[in-house]
């Protein structure tokens, strides 16, 4: 017996020590109501408990009795760049990565937000749990942070700290942003490539379009939806490189990146000049032509 | 008379293609020449443009309610301070002859920004970054003032040996005191006052304990204001009849600001570009050794957490 009560003490302290100065990553509310006829919106949360932290990953893994997830959100979160943003995989896993410049420091910041549609009644149980989850201090060194997790749970309990998704009205385009053109010897055989990052605000990046023109003129249809880095096909930096950013409700941002090498202006609207030339060349000719004819048909009268 | 009207037509005709054509190449010869006005060397030059409707969203591209942030404190003197926005530079002014600066950023839009700052000094030392995170979601005008940027540190040398001192040099605001800390000896606290050009300098024994260690500085105002920590700044301790290196040697030292794998492209900053780099590579089989940081064979978070340490914008 008192070597039970030993072990469950020593569990206890050591389960304390665990978790004090430990950072973590939780859902918040973590319990849902065995029923919603809305959509519900959970959360997950970094707190890093005083410490400044760079890094973060993590799995969700959604159970059978979690609802079916509509979509998530990442909009205003902790971190700044995504390496692998959040997103549903196999309709059982959320994966992600992330990272913050200079450090973060905070309690209970949101990361993201997963909206999860309106369900039926469920049976109570664990509905998703985080698992491979990492944290890496803002040392220099890549040091691993201690993480602690809680679950999501589906309880017919009564009382329950539920919060709805705010509904988006979003009309504004994602921020400005500065795409930037470099090589390196590191990446595509030191090719040229393009990169872009922005935010937005309301309801997060969708995705990005980019197009290369030599003229500067935007041509419909020439869309191509991209990551970045993305390799450029001008190797010679001759064109102006158009990149949209859309956000989760179709908004744009635009921007224009000029041409390191333009062309000249001639070798731009080489085939303007050539119709230009021809369609002057034809009048003169149906100048000539007609004149001719007239002064002979003059000459004839 | 009828064989006079065709003839004017064409004359007509004629002209107004000369014209035209004038025209068309005039405006294509002056936009050129001030497209190659611009130095591209070093900084690609963008423009925002409207936003044709032919992308995959709607096309709108309205701009909503924003307020303002005000940011102040104090740094080094005369020092050029770096403000970033979701870590990309946003700002960038310079402190006044007392270390104080204060700058507000207009036309910020509802929603949680991650802001950080820091500071060059003098000699192109970069400080630590302060991360804020401010939120904006309700649009009130929001005030942080009283922040102190962390100090710059450097060590001269970086490979000593036993027994003998580093000198260990930075920058920060005028008249603070300095905090040194080294990994080296759990009690060693050294304390130095900044002078008026924000200024410090001071000798630390190395000890005779071989191997490498750090050492950071935390600055304190007269009001008791603390700073975080400096960058930490590592040294070896090699033995007393061991010859030292007079070349800088990797992985000591603060002597580039940063190490190379942070910057495979090589300018001198660490961004986005170093990021999108290492991001092509994370957990690829066989990247480049030059951006394995840690050297285990795979570009993975620990990478990723020793490139943001380092982050510029």
């Amino acid at each position: 017996m008192k070597i039970l009560i030993t072990t469950i003490c020593l569990t206890f302290v050591l389960s304390l020590a665990n978790s004090a100065n430990a950072s973590s990553l939780e859902f918040n509310p973590e319990k849902i109501p065995s029923q919603y006829n809305s959509e519900l919106a959970v959360a997950v949360r970094i707190s890093t408990d005083g410490k400044y932290i760079n890094a973060v990953r993590g799995k969700i893994m959604l159970t059978e009795q979690s609802p079916k997830i509509k979509e998530i959100r990442d909009a205003n979160s902790a971190v700044s760049f995504w390496i692998e943003r959040p997103s549903l995989q196999d309709n059982k896993i959320i994966s992600f990565s992330g990272t913050m410049p200079g450090g973060f420091v905070g309690q209970d910041t949101e990361l993201f937000t997963i909206i999860f549609e309106t369900y039926q009644q469920t049976a109570d149980g664990v509905v998703s749990v985080i698992e491979d989850s990492e944290i890496l201090l803002n040392d220099g060194r890549g040091t691993t942070d201690r993480v602690t997790v809680n679950q999501l749970i589906i309880s017919q309990a009564v009382n329950f700290d539920t919060v709805n998704p705010n509904t988006i009205t979003d009309n504004i385009s994602p921020e400005v942003f500065s795409p930037q053109v470099s090589r390196s010897t590191e990446l595509f055989n030191n090719q040229w490539f393009i990169v872009f990052d922005t935010q937005d605000k309301q309801s997060g990046i969708s995705h990005y379009e980019i197009q290369e023109t030599t003229n500067g003129k935007i041509r419909e249809g020439a869309w191509l939806t991209v990551t970045s880095p993305y390799l450029l096909t001008d190797q010679q930096l001759q064109s102006y490189i158009y990149v949209i950013a859309v956000d989760n409700q179709g908004n744009e941002r635009v921007i224009k990146v000029f041409p390191r090498n333009p062309l000249s202006w001639f070798a731009v609207h080489r085939s303007e000049i050539v119709v230009t030339i021809i369609l002057i060349a034809s009048v003169i000719v149906t100048y000539f032509v007609t004149n001719n004819l007239h002064k002979k048909n003059d000459h004839n009268v | 008379m009828e064989s006079k009207r065709p003839k004017n037509v064409y004359h007509l005709i004629i002209a107004a293609s000369f014209v035209l054509t004038a025209v068309f190449f005039g405006n294509y010869l002056i936009r050129d020449s001030i497209a190659q006005m611009t130095d591209f060397d070093e900084v690609d030059i963008t423009a925002v443009v409207p936003a044709p409707g032919s992308g995959g969203g709607s096309g709108s591209s309205a701009v909503g309610p924003s307020t303002t942030v005000t940011l102040s404190g104090f740094t080094a003197p005369s020092s050029r301070v770096i403000i970033l926005k979701d870590g990309q530079i946003f700002n960038t002014f310079y402190s006044n002859e007392n270390g104080a600066f204060a700058v507000n950023l207009n036309n910020q839009s509802a929603g949680v920004y991650n802001f950080g700052l820091y500071f060059q000094d003098q000699r192109g030392v970069t400080s630590n970054i302060i991360p804020l995170q401010i939120n904006t979601m309700s649009l009130v005008p929001v005030n942080i003032p009283n922040i102190l940027i962390p100090p710059t540190l450097t060590l001269s040398p970086t490979v000593v040996n036993a027994g003998n001192t580093l000198i260990a040099e930075g920058y920060t605001a005028p008249g603070a005191t300095v905090f040194l800390t080294n990994s080296a000896s759990t009690n060693s606290l050294i304390s130095l006052i900044a002078d008026s050009a924000g200024k410090f300098s001071g000798q630390i024994p190395a000890g005779f304990r071989l191997g490498e260690f750090t050492i950071t500085a935390k600055s304190r105002m007269a009001t008791g204001q603390e700073s975080l920590p400096s960058r930490n700044v590592i040294y070896r301790v090699i033995g007393v009849d061991e010859v030292v290196p007079e070349s800088p040697v990797a992985g000591v030292g603060l002597v580039t600001n940063f190490p190379s794998c942070v910057d495979p492209n090589r300018n001198g900053r660490v961004n986005l570009i170093d990021f999108s780099i290492m991001l092509f590579w994370y957990e690829k089989p066989n990247p480049p050794v030059a951006i394995d940081c840690n050297s285990d064979g795979v570009v993975n978070l620990k990478d990723f957490s020793i490139l943001m340490y380092f982050w510029t914008g």
